[in-house]
């Protein structure tokens, strides 16, 4: 591929990067799981970059093909697999920090999230990222009314969870 | 508010991640993937050249000589025919649906692709175990038949037959058990967490039927 082609996927994704930090957030535990499913994104990405016609926003695109390598493509991080060191100095992140939210109760929030199933996780992240259920529906391969019933169940599953441990 | 509002609110103003810098995501491009689909792909193939080995290394040391008059060698050749045609479809069906798979797809159809040419793979190595028992049948009536029995005493085929079964039931018992051992080690540990999203996904649109009726 082209070192043209390179350079605008490597500019768009270093201004895009948050969209593939914030699903890592939500399908890892700690920090070699988020580098390691970010690789794991990006090298998607770029795979598939050449048919991107950009027709839709870069940043469309990159969220659905990130989501889908979070449910479909990630193995989990069972066996040591070499991923390229990132500079924490920089990221100014601790292993420990990872997860350490100011609040109490926001921790515990992304804790029960982080429990959620897979397609549930897809669902949270698209309602986060202020998503329509039309969007939602079609990124999933689902009806619009099953994304809103499904994701009004979820909600309550949330609260449940946090009420069992006396959060709310 | 409820809870997920709470949590985008903070989600929105979140910033707190490690700043990958361009160098870093070059030298990304070049690492190679570990998707589960690459794995899908390597084992796939393996299993898939593994199969046709086995039946090219069966046909050049056919274990039974080839007699001039010998009834079973032309029905062994048209199962040799058969069973080429259909590693060559499993081989062909295989590429074809791979080719298909696309993170560009919706996540469902995305992971009916997947799990569909796993499924391939997964049909072709039931169709040789189906070969596996079938050539221990052959096998056994080509036995039967070289032991000449009609000419021998009732004490000497009681044992043969005794013995035989017993000889051809272990084969196929250890052959069997083997390939579904492999096969739920391998398999299974590959496809638990697709299955698992695709069925959520699946039992969404059930659901919405059940409310329609």
């Amino acid at each position: 591929m082209n070192k043209n082609l390179e350079q605008e996927f490597v500019n768009l994704l270093e201004d895009n990067q948050n969209i593939l930090h914030k699903i890592c957030k939500l399908y890892t535990v700690d920090l070699a799981s988020h580098q390691d499913l970010f690789q794991e994104m990006v090298i998607q990405l770029w795979k598939s970059y050449p048919k991107f016609k950009g027709d839709s926003k870069f940043s469309t695109w990159a969220y659905r093909v990130s989501l889908n390598t979070a449910i479909s493509l990630y193995r989990g991080k069972k066996t040591k697999i070499e991923t390229v060191d990132w500079d924490y100095s920089l990221a100014n992140i601790r292993y420990e920090e990872y997860n350490s939210e100011t609040e109490d109760n926001l921790k515990h929030l992304y804790d029960a999230v982080r429990q959620l199933n897979d397609i549930d996780k897809a669902l949270v992240y698209m309602y986060l990222e202020d998503k329509d259920y039309t969007e939602i529906a079609e990124t999933l391969g689902i009806s619009e009314v099953n994304a809103r019933v499904k994701m009004n169940r979820i909600k309550s599953k949330l609260k449940q969870m946090l009420a069992k441990k006396g959060v709310v | 508010m409820d809870e997920l509002d709470i949590l985008k609110q903070h989600w929105k103003k979140d910033q707190n991640f490690p700043k990958v810098n361009k160098e870093e995501i070059r030298r990304m491009l070049y690492k190679s993937s570990s998707s589960l689909v690459k794995w899908i792909f390597i084992i796939s193939v393996i299993e898939l050249f593994v199969g046709l080995l086995i039946n090219f290394l069966a046909y050049k040391y056919d274990i039974f000589e080839k007699e001039e008059n010998n009834p079973f060698e032309i029905f062994t050749n048209i199962i040799d025919v058969i069973s080429y045609l259909v590693i060559f479809y499993f081989i062909y069906a295989f590429f074809t649906s791979y080719k298909k798979i696309k993170t560009t797809n919706n996540t469902k159809d995305l992971l009916s692709d997947i799990l569909f040419t796993r499924k391939t793979v997964g049909n072709y190595i039931k169709f040789n175990i189906y070969m596996i028992i079938f050539s221990i049948g052959i096998s056994t009536v080509q036995l039967v038949w070289e032991e000449d029995i009609i000419n021998k005493s009732v004490g000497h085929n009681i044992m043969f037959f005794t013995l035989l079964c017993i000889v051809m039931f272990l084969v196929g018992w250890l052959t069997i058990s083997l390939i579904k051992l492999y096969y739920r080690v391998i398999y299974i540990r590959l496809v638990k967490k697709l299955d698992q999203n695709y069925e959520d996904l699946v039992k969404l649109d059930q659901e919405e039927n059940a409310i329609n009726i």
